[in-house]
């Protein structure tokens, strides 16, 4: 096994990354921004470096400033986590020509699975079902036109280097066209640096079911599916697995068609198929070649550490486990605690810490990287922890997690936890009868 | 307006009608809650 990791990450995923690695006797190396300097996943690792100030171009995403942290430190490998570098095609390369193992998939797999019309295109051509909209980028406002027409409204224009919902617009009719193609054009510019767009026909009552699955040389497996249909902002808030919508035949088909798909494609690493779900029909959106955030759930029914899968993986190009040795157990859902305010629309409360104290328990689970005094600045993603909770069932799991929430104290800034003590209650969440417009609409909290 | 937190781009709608006097902020700077960013007459 590899002796040394470096994270390229922060927050609680560099801390899950780092406690895998321990557990496996692999040094830990962690590298941080100047303000991160006495964050959890500094304290956690055997060694620490700093690559720079607060703003991620200068740290988190600095690929110089990383390598040389690597270079310096001896790391035979580096796990990227998600987001920041994750799905950087350009850094996986400059780090497998320093002859040091990027622990994920290879660069040319990760461009072309991260140019969501080159993917679609892929998932298409080995037997996934896409969804109807342009066939690659559009150019112009009166292509955009002639498209929308075909397909009918509403519409959806995603931005192709895009995702977590950024540079995504809804259009209703005809007449918003036109300003909000440009909006969408700008804005996908300016975040991505790629102003490439295209468009898709809009789902009115959708649901996330996403199939994770791990791949090696040798073979390819599935560990099912995990439903993430609570959304705001069209990011996830609520995961589980198993998806209470699917019929056994449904989730059959889905998951020989995911496995099917990463079998033909080569892929090497752990890694999430993403689909909207409506009407009794699966649709291809995006492959995510990384870890996910939601991968605990998987995790606790299956009892496989997905982490070590993706280390042993890397370590040695197979995977050691067999579709029979997945049996999934139960029912697990996953609430992500964000450092943000519900009831001003989500709006980020970055501050410190005053009190803190995290529930645990039987099959309770918190993956996270605060501590009581702990400041959460402004700089990053607003989420702090995620709380997992495990059942015998889908009943026992929402009982479980609403004890769990009740647990939960953080003092000093404003969280999702009183909203999602609300919503793990709410009829609409126990009888499954919601979509990924849920929150969008109806007003919780 | 807007303000950018933790990724997030947000829209800071005026609280008044008016004509922009002047702005005590510049563009990238980082500010707290309860700051005056534009003065209106």
């Amino acid at each position: 096994m590899f002796k040394k990791v470096l994270i390229a990450n922060r927050g609680e995923i560099a801390v899950r990354v780092i406690r895998a690695c321990k557990e496996w006797g692999i040094s830990t190396v962690a590298v941080h921004s100047d303000v991160d300097a006495e964050s959890m996943h500094v304290r956690l690792a055997d060694e620490s470096v700093c690559i720079g100030s607060h703003q991620p171009q200068n740290s988190y995403l600095n690929i110089a400033a990383i390598m040389s942290a690597a270079d310096l430190t001896g790391a035979e490998a580096i796990h990227p986590g998600y987001g920041f570098l994750s799905e950087n095609a350009k850094f996986a390369e400059v780090v497998r020509k320093h002859g040091i193992k990027f622990i994920g998939p290879s660069a040319e797999l990760i461009r072309q699975m991260g140019d969501k019309i080159e993917a679609k295109k892929i998932a298409k051509k080995h037997g996934l079902p896409v969804i109807e909209g342009s066939d690659g980028g559009v150019k112009s406002f009166d292509e955009a036109k002639k498209v929308c027409s075909k397909i009918g409204y509403p519409i959806l224009i995603k931005a192709a280097g895009g995702g977590g919902g950024k540079g995504m617009k809804i259009v209703e009719k005809e007449s918003e066209l036109e300003n909000l193609f440009l909006t969408a054009k700008s804005e996908a510019k300016k975040y991505f640096g790629n102003d490439e767009i295209y468009i898709e026909k809009y789902f009115k009552h959708p649901r996330h079911i996403e199939v994770q699955v791990l791949s090696g040389k040798n073979r390819t497996i599935h560990l099912q599916e995990r439903d993430c249909s609570v959304q705001r902002r069209h990011q996830k808030l609520i995961e589980e697995t198993p998806s209470p919508v699917l019929t056994e035949e449904i989730r059959d088909k889905l998951l020989k068609s995911t496995v099917g798909m990463v079998e033909k494609i080569g892929y090497e690493g752990a890694g999430t198929i993403e689909y909207i779900y409506e009407n009794k029909k699966f649709y291809f959106l995006e492959m995510n070649t990384r870890i996910q955030v939601e991968h605990p759930v998987t995790e606790v029914v299956t009892g496989i550490d997905i982490i070590k899968e993706q280390l042993w993986i890397a370590f040695t190009g197979n995977t050691a486990l067999e579709q029979s040795d997945i049996i999934p157990r139960g029912h697990a859902i996953e609430c992500r605690i964000n450092a943000e305010d519900p009831s001003r629309d989500f709006q980020p409360s970055p501050g410190t810490i005053s009190v803190c104290h995290l529930p645990s328990g039987f099959r309770t689970r918190v993956d996270g990287a605060i501590f009581q005094g702990c400041k959460i600045t402004p700089y990053y993603d607003s989420l702090i922890a995620k709380l997992i909770c495990h059942g015998r069932n889908r009943q026992e799991a929402i009982q479980r997690m609403n004890r769990s929430l009740n647990e939960f104290v953080i003092e000093g800034i404003d969280t999702t936890v009183d909203l999602h003590k609300k919503l793990i209650s709410h009829e609409k969440f126990i009888n499954s009868d919601f979509d990924t417009n849920w929150l969008s609409k109806e007003k919780i909290i | 307006m807007i303000v950018e937190a933790m990724k997030t781009m947000n829209h800071v709608p005026s609280t008044s009608e008016g004509i922009v006097k002047s702005i005590l902020v510049k563009d990238g700077q980082a500010v707290e809650f309860g700051q005056t960013l534009i003065v209106l007459k």
